[in-house]
């Protein structure tokens, strides 16, 4: 487990330290006002029109974590490195994770002000903020596994950044594609969609079903990486 | 070969958790009042409906009413797949709203076995409430008296009361007109209707109309001032006296017209002033409450009044400003008593309850008036306090979820300044602080 989380902790640091974390992370909270003036704009004091765009725009920043954690290894040549050092597969696997997981959150940690800007204006329902972090902390682990996987499977990290966003994007679309149809094959559209389990959380409610998705969906993420990994070894 | 097997129980415990989880769905409600997890009551209500039963709820897509309604309403169709809904924006398809005679949004209409019923509101009791008397199966009679000069129900126009008629069949009641000069109240009413006569009724339907509230009866008065019928014979067996006159109301009327009143206030918590915030009652006149001492099972409610500068003229044709003669206001606009005492019966005890909605005014419920403010909502809370379904379900008081945060020009500056502004500002500085640091430790390290 400790070296986890050196890697996590060399990951965290590498990312905060470069041009593009600190453009990624100052970009992706000034989205987030923006999207809050937007909800605003209904003249509710209700975060879950905010709350809605972030767990969307949480998968596209996801996408561009994530390429860094092994085709950017593999592009600098240290992957080779990492893979054949006294270090279970297991352990680089949850190392990523954890840091590509942690960095996504400490950026979405930045946009608690816009929740305290509306606070100290009027009375939002509470716990629909509790439940929409909660929910988005759920999808960043889950997003983030499926980014490494695909990060995995490629050597270029431009590939592995629009191949993730090409999966997550699919899987919302596959939602919209319920909407036209009937019976199991809606229900399955419904199921496999992040959008249909992303509703609950922006409502206020915490769903065993909801939770029990992204979590799975972290899990798959995990065992495709491990499969991968070992593959490349 | 490994590698497939441990993809493949991967993805069959995978799919399995996620059925489990669909099928037995738990949840922890956080939001406010927990408005989003149904009672036990409704959850077996829900559980009762045998054929497909469709609810189509008529929300603005603004404001978030929308998003919430599909959210409740398809944790009906959880507990029961029977239940289907569709959430539609009535400015986006004009025609199915026009169809189903939707007027105003956040209007819910549940059919299920060729009957519909229409909720006043996109929230569980409404809903739930909507779906108990589309199970009960029988349609009501709504008996209106005729013959005294009375807004027809077939009438179209705006003076007529058309609109009442298809508001009360969309509610499960067919009215009917009924003619009490020559018999008795017929035992299938669920109530009777006394709406806007111009001419006095005769001393045989006074005494029909009496000896039928006085059975457990339900009757509704709609006076008319300005007329020669007199509601009082119908209203003070129930402690209420209509003062006839005008009501004026400086303060609270529809532009400068000052007997179009606009009441605001409904002091009592009786039921018929749910979700009721203002109710356009036109040309009205006063009502008093006169109940008699030695009737302890009478209650009457003041369900509207009218601000305190107004006053009721009692010479409305000659003057309209307060003097000696007339009654100083807060006027009373709409009571509703409610009589019950126990009968001792051949079968045992039972409590025998009449109920007497008076309104002074029969113009707020005609198609010029009915669409307007809470008119319509009133009405079928009126209808359903009388006929007692208005607590068919048994929920428990949610809060509102109106949280009005009004955007103004300086609100929006301070957001974007705050949130596009300082807190990107204060990473990138963070950051060039950080990478400065780092390179300042590797020169040195150098």
């Amino acid at each position: 487990m400790r070296a986890a989380l050196t890697i996590a902790r060399r990951d965290l640091a590498g990312l905060f330290l470069t041009p593009f974390g600190i453009g990624a992370s100052a970009g992706f909270v000034a989205v987030s006002g923006v999207a809050l003036v937007i909800d605003l704009r209904g003249n509710q004091a209700r975060l879950d029109g905010w709350f809605g765009p972030l767990f969307f725009l949480v998968g596209l920043l996801v996408a561009l974590l994530t390429m860094r954690a092994f085709a950017d290894e593999e592009r600098a040549g240290t992957l080779e490195l990492l893979l054949t050092a006294p270090v279970r597969p297991a352990e680089v696997v949850a190392g990523k994770l954890i840091g590509s997981a942690a960095s996504a959150l400490a950026i979405i940690a930045c946009t608690a002000v816009c929740p305290w800007l509306v606070t100290t204006m009027a009375q939002p329902d509470g716990g629909p903020i509790v439940t929409g972090y909660v929910g988005l902390v759920l999808a960043v682990v889950a997003f983030s596994a499926v980014g490494l996987a695909v990060s995995a499977a490629t050597g270029s990290p431009l590939v592995a950044a629009a191949g993730t966003a090409a999966v997550l994007l699919g899987a919302w679309s596959v939602g919209l594609l319920a909407a036209s149809l009937t019976g199991l094959p809606k229900v399955l559209c419904e199921q496999i969609a992040p959008g249909t389990h992303v509703v609950g959380f922006l409502r206020g409610t915490l769903s065993l079903d909801d939770v029990v998705y992204f979590l799975g969906m972290a899990a798959a993420g995990v065992v495709a990486t491990g499969l991968v990994l070992r593959s490349r070894r | 070969m490994r590698r497939v097997i441990v993809a493949v129980v991967a993805l069959v415990v995978l799919l399995g958790a996620n059925v489990v989880a669909y099928r037995n769905d738990r949840q922890i409600d956080l939001s406010a009042g927990s408005r989003f997890t149904l009672s036990p009551e409704t959850r077996s209500l829900a559980k009762a409906v045998r054929s497909e039963l469709k609810v189509t709820a008529f929300a603005s897509p603004k404001g978030g009413v929308a998003t919430d309604a599909r959210f409740l309403l398809s944790r009906y169709h959880q507990v029961n797949r029977r239940i289907t809904f569709s959430v539609v924006d009535p400015d986006a398809h004009p025609t199915q709203a026009a169809r189903l005679g939707i007027t105003q949004y956040a209007t819910v209409v549940a059919t299920y076995q060729g009957r519909r019923v229409d909720a006043a509101d996109v929230d569980e009791l409404e809903i739930s409430t909507a779906i108990l008397r589309l199970l009960r199966g029988k349609t009501r009679n709504a008996c209106f008296v005729t013959g005294h000069g009375e807004p027809s129900l077939d009438d179209t126009s705006p003076d007529g009361m058309s609109q009442l008629a298809a508001a009360l069949r969309h509610n499960a009641y067919e009215p009917r007109a009924v003619d009490l000069t020559k018999g008795d109240v017929p035992a299938d009413c669920a109530f009777v209707a006394v709406a806007g006569p111009t001419d006095p009724l005769v001393q045989r339907e006074v005494d029909a109309i009496n000896g039928y509230a006085s059975r457990a009866g339900r009757v509704f008065v709609m006076a008319t001032p300005a007329s020669n019928a007199d509601p009082n014979p119908l209203l003070a067996p129930w402690g209420v006296r209509f003062a006839g006159g005008l009501v004026i109301d400086p303060d609270r009327s529809q532009n400068l017209d000052f007997d179009n009143v606009i009441a605001e206030s409904f002091p009592s918590a009786n039921p018929v002033t749910r979700g009721v915030s203002r109710l356009q009652l036109p040309a009205g006149g006063g009502l008093l409450v006169d109940a008699p001492k030695d009737r302890p099972g009478l209650t009457v409610s003041r369900l509207a009044e009218s601000s305190a500068r107004a006053f009721v003229e009692t010479r409305p044709d000659i003057e309209t400003t307060f003097d000696a003669l007339d009654i100083p206001g807060p006027v009373l606009l709409a009571t509703a008593s409610d009589d019950s005492h126990v009968e001792q019966q051949a079968t045992g005890e039972k409590i025998v309850r009449s109920r007497v909605i008076a309104v002074g005014d029969a113009a707020w419920a005609t198609n010029r008036y009915l669409g307007n403010l809470s008119n319509a909502r009133f009405l079928l809370n009126a209808v359903n306090w009388l006929a007692e379904e208005e607590q068919l379900v048994a929920t428990t008081s949610r809060p509102a979820n109106d949280r009005p945060l009004p955007l103004t020009p300086e609100r929006q500056r301070r957001v974007l300044i705050v949130s596009v502004g300082v807190v990107p500002s204060l990473i990138v500085a963070a950051g060039v602080a950080g990478l400065s640091l780092r390179r300042r430790r590797r020169g040195r390290g150098a």
